[in-house]
Order: C-alpha cells, then sequence, then structure tokens
C-alpha cells in the first residue's frame, strides 16, 4: 500500500461524523491536530496527483515557490480564530476546510517542498517561528474569547500548545543547524 | 558571468550607502548635543525624533556596511548568493524610506527601543500611523537582514557542513588538527549568523506584537516579556556589527604586517563564547529592573564581564602580536584598523564597569552608556569598516590617498576620543541620557561633544568622499584580479 | 565616595593602560623582527595575562556582588520601613509621601500607570543616588536611608514621551 492510498484513507478517517465531532469538540486538539492531520493528508496523496497532472504541476508549480505560497496562504487562513469558529458554525465553511487544507495546501505541500532550495525552506521556518510564537502570546494572553464555540480555558490550553509547537521548531533548527549536512543543503 | 568587479559591486553599494547615513546621522547627533549645551533651541519633538532617527539610522547604516565587509571575505570562501543580498539592500532602502516618513512626516518619536507601550501610549504625540510606518520599516529591514543571515548560514553549511563546524567545534574537540580550521572570515561570520538569526526572530515577533497593540490596543503584552525581546533584539543586532566588521582586521592586518594570522584552538574557543554570550548577556540592560528574577540579572553582569575576554585576550592581544616589531606599513587602512582595535578594547572597559550592578544602580541611563557604546562603535566598529573602504580602494584602483586623508585620521581619532570622553564625564556627573534639555551644569560636556561630533562628522566626510572617488576609478580588468583576491592571507 | 568617581577612576585607570599599550606597540611596530620568537614569547606571556585578568574578574565580580541594591536589608525591631507607593504617569509622579527623616528607613514600591519610565533619585548635588525602573503591571524596589537632610529630587530617566525631561519631582528631608 503506497502512500496516497495511506492519505486517502486519512482522509476518510477524518471526514467521518464522529471522529469530526469528537475533535472537534476541543479547541486545542481541532486546531493543532485536526488541521496538521488533513495538511498531512494531503501531503501523503500528493504523489498520485503529481502522476496523475504532471504537466499542470510542471507549468504551474516549476520552482515549487507558487505552491508554497498557495500553503502559506491557505493555512494563514485557518490560524485566523474567526475562521475556526465559522467552520463550527457554517456547513459550506466545514466544507471549505476539508477540501482547502488538504488539496490546496496539502498536496502543494508535497509537490513544492522537494523542489523549493534550502534557503526558501529556511526562511519559511524561520517566518513560522515567531509566528507561532505570535499564536501562543495571542491566545494565552487574549483580553476577550476570541471563540464563540470554546471556552476562554481551552484558548489558553490551545496557547501553550502554540508555544510547544514554537520550541519544537527551535529544538529542530538548532539541530539541523549543528549536524554535518554538506549533503543536503542546496541554493 | 560573475567577475569581481560585479561580486563587489555589492559590498561597494552597502557600504557607500552605509558611509553616506552615518554622515547624515551624524548632523542629528551634533544637533541634538547642540540643544542639551543650550547652543541652539530646538523644539522637544523635534529632538526626540531626531534621538529616535539618530539610533535607528546609525544601528541600521553601520550593520549594513559591516555586512558588506563580512560578504566580501565570506565570499572568498563560500558561495553567497548574489540575489539575496540585493533584495536586502532594497529592503533596506525601503525600510529606512519608511522610518524616515513616519518619524519626520508623522512625529513618530519612541527612540530606536521603540519599548513597549510606547508606541501606542504616546501621549497623543503622534498616531497610528506613524508607529506603524516606522515598526513596518523596521520588520521589512529586519526581513532583509533574516534573509542575509539565512544565506550566509545555508552557504557556510554547504560547505563547512554545519554551523558546529563554522565553528571549528570539530577542531576544540580535537578530531581535526588545528592546521584544518575554517577561516576566519567564516568562524565570524558563522557565529553573527546564529547571534542574528535569533535577534531577528525575537524582534520581529516583539514589533508584530507592538503592531497589533498600536492597532488594537485591547491586546496587551506582558511589559517585561516585551522588554526581554526588544532587548535581546536591539542588543545582539548592535552587538554582532563589531564582529562582522572585525573580519576586515583578521584579514587586512596581518597581509600589511606580512606575518600569518591564523585561526588555532584558543581562537575558536574564543569566539564560540562570544557567540554564547552575546546571546544571553543582553539582560544587563535590564539590572534595574529587580522583578527579574535576580539570577538572570547577576548572570547579566557576570557574563558581561567574561565577554570581555575573547576581545581582550584573543582579537585585541592577536592584533597587537601581529603589528609589534613588524615593520608594518601604516596607510589609511592599515591605521584604521588599528586604531579601530584599540576603539574596542577602550570601549569594553567603561562597558564592563557599567555591568556591575552596584554601578548600574547609579549609571544606568546616564550619558555613560551612549559614552561607552560611542567608543566601541564609532571608535571601534565604524573605524574596522572605514579601514576597509580604503584598502578596498587601494585593492581595486590607483587612487591616491592625500594628505587629507590622514589629517581627517587624526581629527576624526582625536574627535571621538574627545566625544565619548565628554559624555563619560557627562555620565559621571549623574547627566541623565535622552533628555532635550540640561540643567547648566550638564551644558559644558554636552558642548564641547558637539564641537567634537562636527570635526568627526568633517573627518568621516573625508572618507565617505574618497571611497566614492574610487568607485569611479574603479579597475576593468578584473578577471585579472580575480585570483590575487582569492588567494588566501599569507 | 561616590560611586560615580571610583567607576570613573577605575575606567580612567584602565583606560589609559589601554592607550598606553596601544601607543607603545604602535611605537615598536617600525622595528622589523622575525615573527617567531616574538609569538613564541608573547604566547607564553598571554597565558599569564590571560589568567591574571580572569582573576581580576572573578575577585571584582565576587567583592561586587556581595551587596544588591535588590536585596531588603535587615530591619532591626522597631525600626520598620516607612512604604512609599510611586506611580509614573505621563507626565509626573504620584508619590504617596514626600518627606522623610534622615535615618528613617524607607522602601519605594514604583510602578507606572502607561509606559516604562525610570525612577531616579538625585541628591542636592544633582549626583544620582539610587535608581530603579518603574513599568506597568510590575513594581520595581528601592531600599534607601538617607543620611543627608536636603531636597531630593526625583529624575525620570528611562524616554517616556516628549515630555520625558519635564517629568521630575522633589522629596525633602529633615533631620
Amino acid at each position: 500500500m503506497g502512500k496516497p492510498m495511506f492519505g486517502a484513507l486519512l482522509f476518510g478517517l477524518l471526514v467521518i461524523p464522529p471522529v469530526r465531532h469528537l475533535m472537534e469538540s476541543v479547541m486545542i486538539v481541532h486546531m493543532l491536530v485536526q488541521i496538521p492531520l488533513l495538511i498531512l493528508a494531503g501531503f501523503l496523496m500528493a504523489g498520485f496527483f503529481r502522476k496523475s497532472f504532471q504537466r499542470f504541476w510542471f507549468v504551474w508549480n516549476e520552482n515549487g515557490v507558487p505552491g508554497m505560497l498557495l500553503v502559506v496562504i491557505i493555512v494563514l487562513y485557518w490560524l485566523i480564530p474567526r475562521t475556526i469558529d465559522a467552520s463550527l458554525e457554517n456547513w459550506s465553511m466545514e466544507w471549505f476546510k476539508f477540501i482547502s487544507l488538504p488539496f490546496l495546501a496539502g498536496i502543494p505541500l508535497g509537490d513544492s517542498w522537494g523542489k523549493i532550495g534550502t534557503l526558501t525552506k529556511s526562511i519559511i521556518m524561520f517566518n513560522l517561528i515567531p509566528m507561532l510564537g505570535l499564536m501562543a502570546w495571542l491566545y494565552i494572553d487574549a483580553p476577550v474569547r476570541v471563540c464563540n464555540n470554546y471556552l476562554e480555558a481551552e484558548q489558553k490550553m490551545l496557547g501553550w500548545g502554540f508555544l510547544m509547537i514554537t520550541a519544537g521548531c527551535i529544538i529542530y533548527m538548532l539541530q539541523y543547524a549543528f549536524t554535518d549536512r554538506s549533503d543536503a543543503v542546496s541554493e | 558571468m560573475e567577475t569581481v568587479k560585479s561580486r563587489n559591486n555589492l559590498v561597494v553599494s552597502y557600504l557607500t550607502v552605509g558611509g553616506v547615513i552615518i554622515i547624515a546621522m551624524m548632523v542629528f547627533g551634533v544637533l541634538m548635543l547642540l540643544t542639551q549645551g543650550g547652543v541652539i533651541d530646538l523644539a522637544p519633538a523635534a529632538f526626540y525624533q531626531f534621538l529616535t532617527i539618530h539610533g535607528t539610522g546609525m544601528v541600521g547604516a553601520a550593520a549594513l556596511a559591516a555586512a558588506g565587509v563580512m560578504a566580501y571575505f565570506l565570499s572568498q570562501y563560500v558561495q553567497l548568493s548574489q540575489k539575496v543580498m540585493r533584495v536586502n539592500l532594497a529592503l533596506f532602502l525601503t525600510g529606512v524610506v519608511m522610518v524616515i516618513i513616519g518619524v519626520f512626516s508623522f512625529k513618530y518619536a519612541s527612540a530606536w527601543t521603540f519599548l513597549y507601550p510606547l508606541p501606542q501610549l504616546s501621549a497623543n504625540a503622534w498616531g497610528t500611523i506613524g508607529a506603524l510606518l516606522y515598526l513596518f520599516g523596521m520588520l521589512i529591514l529586519g526581513a532583509g537582514f533574516l534573509l542575509f543571515y539565512l544565506d550566509s548560514g545555508r552557504a557556510i553549511m554547504k560547505k563547512y557542513g554545519s554551523l558546529a563546524k563554522g565553528l571549528g567545534w570539530d577542531v576544540i574537540a580535537g578530531k581535526k588538527s588545528e592546521d584544518d580550521a575554517p577561516p576566519k572570515a567564516v568562524i565570524a561570520s558563522t557565529m553573527v549568523t546564529i547571534v542574528n538569526v535569533t535577534a531577528l526572530t525575537a524582534g520581529s515577533a516583539v514589533l508584530i506584537m507592538n503592531v497589533i497593540n498600536v492597532i488594537n490596543p485591547a491586546f496587551t503584552v506582558d511589559p517585561l516579556l516585551a522588554k526581554n525581546l526588544t532587548y535581546a533584539f536591539g542588543h545582539i543586532f548592535a552587538n554582532s556589527i563589531i564582529y562582522m566588521a572585525v573580519i576586515a582586521v583578521y584579514e587586512i592586518l596581518p597581509r600589511y604586517a606580512n606575518r600569518p594570522w591564523k585561526a588555532n584552538r584558543v581562537f575558536l574557543i574564543a569566539w564560540t563564547m562570544s557567540t554564547v554570550f552575546t546571546l544571553l548577556i543582553y539582560t544587563h540592560h535590564l539590572l534595574m529592573d529587580s522583578v527579574m528574577p535576580t539570577w538572570t540579572l547577576i548572570l547579566g553582569q557576570a557574563l558581561s564581564y567574561a565577554n570581555g575576554l575573547p576581545v581582550l585576550v584573543v582579537t585585541a592581544y592577536g592584533a597587537l602580536m601581529v603589528v609589534y616589531k613588524s615593520g608594518i606599513k601604516w596607510d589609511m587602512a592599515s591605521s584604521l584598523l588599528y586604531l579601530s582595535m584599540f576603539g574596542w578594547v577602550v570601549g569594553v572597559v567603561p562597558a564592563i564597569v557599567d555591568a556591575t550592578i552596584v554601578v548600574n544602580h547609579v549609571m544606568h541611563n546616564t550619558k555613560w552608556v551612549p559614552g561607552h557604546f560611542h567608543m566601541y562603535m564609532a571608535l571601534g566598529a565604524c573605524t574596522m569598516f572605514f579601514g576597509f573602504m580604503y584598502y578596498l580602494a587601494k585593492e581595486d584602483s590607483d587612487i591616491k590617498e592625500n594628505a587629507m586623508n590622514r589629517i581627517a585620521f587624526v581629527a576624526f581619532a582625536l574627535a571621538i576620543v574627545s566625544l565619548s570622553g565628554s559624555f563619560l564625564v557627562s555620565g559621571a556627573l549623574s547627566t541623565p541620557r535622552r533628555w532635550a534639555t540640561h540643567i547648566p551644569e550638564w551644558m559644558g560636556p554636552a558642548v564641547f561633544g558637539a564641537v567634537a561630533g562636527v570635526f568627526a562628522m568633517l573627518a568621516v566626510t573625508v572618507f565617505v568622499i574618497h571611497f566614492i572617488r574610487y568607485i569611479n576609478k574603479r579597475r576593468h580588468n578584473v578577471h585579472l584580479e580575480k585570483t590575487s583576491h582569492d588567494e588566501k592571507p599569507a | 565616595m561616590l560611586v560615580q568617581t571610583i567607576a570613573w577612576i577605575t575606567s580612567l585607570f584602565f583606560m589609559i593602560l589601554v592607550v598606553a599599550v596601544f601607543a607603545v606597540v604602535a611605537w615598536k611596530s617600525r622595528e622589523r623582527k622575525d615573527y617567531a620568537p616574538i609569538k613564541k614569547k608573547w604566547y607564553k606571556a598571554r597565558t599569564f595575562y590571560g589568567a591574571a585578568l580572569i582573576a581580576l574578574m572573578l575577585v571584582l565580580t565576587i567583592y561586587t556582588l556581595r551587596e544588591l541594591p535588590y536585596n531588603q536589608p535587615v530591619y532591626g525591631a522597631g525600626n520598620e520601613p516607612t512604604v512609599v507607593d510611586v506611580q509614573a504617569v505621563q507626565f509626573g509622579w504620584n508619590i504617596s509621601e514626600n518627606e522623610f527623616k534622615v535615618g528613617e528607613p524607607v522602601e519605594f514600591h514604583v510602578t507606572s500607570k502607561d509606559v516604562n519610565h525610570g525612577f531616579g533619585i538625585y541628591d542636592e548635588e544633582m549626583n544620582m543616588i539610587a535608581q530603579t525602573q518603574a513599568m506597568p503591571d510590575y513594581t520595581n524596589k528601592v531600599f534607601i536611608t538617607f543620611d543627608e537632610p536636603g531636597t531630593y529630587e526625583i529624575l525620570c530617566l528611562e524616554y517616556c514621551g516628549l515630555a520625558h525631561h519635564l517629568m521630575t519631582a522633589d522629596i525633602t528631608v529633615t533631620e
């Protein structure tokens, strides 16, 4: 069984209503588990779509930068508390979440990640680190409930979750920069 | 096709832009001292706008020029991206324009430290637009530099395998012999890459926090967290300037003295120490915040002392050994580079004194502080790239150094020593820094400093004019030059 | 002796030393000698110089860290400190009490209503004798016992906006 099959299975699993409801009932799981898993599902499926639409990817995403831009825009969009709220209240938004994250973020990510150079990757990482740190601050320190559907305590927990991820990214970058990778670095 | 000339074009642009901005910023410095000295009557609003632009502009311009020095020497060992250097320059100029508009058209005056929540709470002195122009200007400027250091990090890792190897940790550990240690330009660049990527990440976070607070004051930041992030960014970024510029001393002075100066184990350990200390000692800016955990402040003092060791025992000592009884040929480049080492070391003394908690208790935020940093920034860091500018001019053209340059050298040295000295005297007299007006007892040193500042400014103008004259005389047979450039220092 | 004076003399001493070293080396640079023996001799000297420097710094660090301004003094029985609440605002000081006696232990609890300010206490000769930061949301403390009667001045020591230099206040100390 190949990676795309896994991706499709994962996507199928996430769509099942009880799984979906369970995940969305807790803010931190919704934001930091469901959303990343949806992206991962798309990422795993990317191989299949790359084979099927080779010409499309070649024309539109030759160096990986347009794809990454799309990924960044979609991810940024789903970091806004209001959109999360809307996805719980509005069916079309929920649909859009389940389509956009795997197909407009995950798949382009799968196609682009191998194409972009080390420099672009590191730019993305070092934008991600302060951004995630800021999300942590925003959720921990927000003076009001930013989502109507979740309590403030949940919001704080999500903030600490973001902080853990920020710390994780920093540790990852440290080990990346301080262990030998003479072969892996490209333009 | 890449030639020495095209590669150097960017370095030359960095230095020219840096040099010209520095002259302009010196004008503001002189005007501030004249106001404090009671010689001219500047409105406080204008004074604090000058204060903001002077600090921001000096740090930015010096960082750009120093980055030019770093790029020049680093690219003799690794492949830096020309595109990134161009983008950095473009973003720098964009950021500068935004900062200038924010400060002068929208009266923004938070000082270059933009300490939260001052950008938003100005007591109606400036509005949202001015604050946003300044903060976004700084963000754009920072993004350019971040790009530059990410590229230098990438290039170093590509050639040497990792940043750890760029700092020569495998040599320190004894896995490789001292003869295989990375070149000094690479070691210094690795250090600066590490500290500045950290600084700029912290800086962008606190800048965006301020932006959000300015747009919607309901979102507040813990003021102590903001202070820590701000000083982590400001201290490290400003400090890194001298660590970039000193590459010029490492590379050029031994050529003039015709003596080798290679990285050995002690040298590598010193630079690793500098890396760690530079990241940690920003807490010496918070010594008067007793709510900070006391251990961080004690560490701030202890590590600030220790941070003097690498320069006092290794870099300056090494430079003195290279020059001592060497029969070195003194021209503008070698004189300025030697002077710069003096400026750094002499500035370390009052800096260490001020990092002592009991001293800081009565000297923090007095003019003692600009006293010591004008020594190692103006007489240290800036003098390093002025020296480099003369070196490059000589290397790359047949321009002659006339008597005017030598007069400017002497004037510059005396003027900056006098300026810094006047600040130190003011500090010893408890004169607060960043005050638009002075009581009569404090005016004398300010006037003295202003006069010294005028001479310093004239001298720097001579340096920069010499450099601009060289640009017109650059050689065109650059392909022949390439080989001589790529030779390692003897 | 004032701390400022000690700091000034110490700095001046070491700065002159630095000038002397750089001047001597520059003067001696006119000779040309073989580098190998110089290197050998001065690397050896560096070991001593480095060790001496580290020792000096250690001694100074330990000596200067014995008593920190952050620590609350030990008050004797019946000698309770006067606690003074200080709130900085753009651009002035709200001080709960501004008359003190010589020898009376005083604790200034300093905070700010808006932005960062600095709380600096100046004596009659305009020498600073103590300071701390005035921060919103936090309270920093200054522990002080005035030895001399007179009018002391409070100056703002952290840039806080366009009237920063006008942010002063007086306190009086009597016998």
